[in-house]
C-alpha cells in the first residue's frame, strides 16, 4: 500500500485544497509539500512558474526532519518542532506533524518577501489543519 | 593508520539489508538513529526505515576510533549517500540475498561509491544466503568481476557482532593496503 492510499480521496482533496489556499494567500510562498515521514509526497502546492521539485523536496524534508528529531532527542530537548533554513533568496520551514496518523512532515519554501515569523506561524497552522483533516 | 586516528566507514545498501542492525551490533554506545515508520510495505515488508542516517562509534584496542555511518537504502534518498560518503575511507555494502533485485542493487551502490570501489576500499556482505531462493555469494562476486575489480564478498548475519567485526577487519586491511600503494615511501 502506497502512502497516499492511507488517506481517503476526500481527505487528500481537502489537504490539496488547503495547501493551495495557503500558497495563494500567503506572501512569497513558492512551494508547500506535505510528505510522509518516510519521504513520499502526499500533496503539494507549487506557485505558477516555479520548477517542480516536490518529489525531491519530500525526500529531503523527511531526512532533515528526522535529523532534527535525532538532534533534539540526543541532547534531551524532547521533540523537534521545526527546522528553519535561511538563504540569500528566501527560507524553508520544515516541521513534523506528529499528531497525524501516519506521521507527516511539511516543507514550505518562500522567497525573500516572506517574513520568517509569519511563515513559521502559517506553516504550523497548516500542520494543525492537515492533522485534523487526516484524523477525520 | 595511526593511534588516535578517526576512521569514517559507511554502511550502505538497499532498504532492509541490515545497515542499522549491523551498526547497532558493534557500536560502543546506542547509535544515533533516524528511523521512521515505513509506509512502503509493498517494496520491503519492514516496519521501520532509516531516512537520515545512523551513527555509531567503535574504539579499537590499538587506539583507533571508527565512526560508523549508515545511509538510507532507497534511491530517493541518494542525496544522503553523497553527503554521508564525504570523507569516508571505506564502505561496507550490505545486500539481501533473497531479493530479486540483489544484483541490480549491487550495481546501484557500487556506482554510488565508485571512487572507493576504484581504490578497492569496499567490502560486500550478503545476508540471508541460506534462505530458500537466495542468490549465491559467487554470483555476487562474478557481478563485481565484470567491473574488473576484486572485492571481498562475505556471507553474513549482521545480527552477530563477530560477523560485523569480521567485515570491519577486512575493510581496515583493504584501507591499509590502499594507503600503502598510494604512498609507498611512507614509513
Amino acid at each position: 500500500m502506497k502512502p497516499n492510499a492511507r488517506f481517503s480521496k476526500t481527505a487528500l482533496e481537502a489537504i490539496r485544497r488547503h495547501l493551495q489556499i495557503f500558497g495563494e494567500t500567503s506572501p512569497g510562498i513558492q512551494f508547500a509539500v506535505l510528505t510522509s515521514a518516510d519521504g513520499f509526497e502526499i500533496a503539494s502546492f507549487q506557485a505558477p512558474g516555479a520548477s517542480s521539485v516536490a518529489g525531491k523536496l519530500a525526500a529531503v524534508t523527511s531526512s532533515i526532519t528526522a535529523l532534527g528529531e535525532a538532534a533534539t532527542r540526543e541532547t534531551g530537548l524532547a521533540h523537534a518542532r521545526s527546522v528553519i533554513i535561511e538563504s540569500e533568496n528566501g527560507a524553508i520551514v520544515m516541521l513534523g506533524i506528529e499528531s497525524a496518523k501516519p506521521a507527516l512532515s511539511l516543507a514550505v519554501v518562500a522567497g525573500k518577501q516572506a517574513i520568517l515569523g509569519h511563515l513559521l506561524w502559517a506553516a504550523r497552522n497548516v500542520g494543525v489543519t492537515v492533522a485534523r483533516i487526516a484524523a477525520a | 593508520m595511526r593511534e588516535g586516528e578517526e576512521i569514517k566507514i559507511v554502511f550502505t545498501g538497499p532498504m532492509g539489508s541490515g545497515k542499522t542492525t549491523a551498526i547497532a551490533a558493534i557500536s560502543d554506545a546506542i547509535p544515533v538513529s533516524t528511523e521512521v515508520e515505513n509506509l512502503d510495505r509493498d517494496s520491503v515488508d519492514k516496519h521501520n526505515t532509516t531516512v537520515g542516517l545512523d551513527f555509531g562509534q567503535v574504539a579499537l584496542e590499538d587506539g583507533q576510533v571508527l565512526r560508523l555511518y549508515g545511509t538510507p537504502g532507497q534511491v530517493r534518498f541518494d542525496f544522503m549517500w553523497r553527503i554521508i560518503g564525504e570523507g569516508a575511507l571505506g564502505v561496507v555494502l550490505l545486500l539481501d540475498a533473497t531479493q530479486v533485485t540483489t544484483l541490480a542493487d549491487l550495481d546501484v551502490f557500487l556506482d554510488a561509491y565508485g571512487e572507493l570501489v576504484r581504490r578497492q576500499q569496499v567490502v560486500v556482505a550478503v545476508g540471508r544466503t541460506t534462505a530458500p531462493g537466495a542468490i549465491a555469494v559467487a554470483d555476487v562476486a562474478r557481478r563485481i568481476a565484470l567491473r574488473k575489480k576484486v572485492l571481498p564478498v562475505f556471507s553474513v548475519d549482521v545480527r552477530r557482532r563477530e560477523d560485523v567485526l569480521l567485515l570491519i577487519d577486512a575493510l581496515l586491511n583493504l584501507i591499509e593496503a590502499s594507503a600503502d600503494q598510494e604512498e609507498p615511501n611512507e614509513t
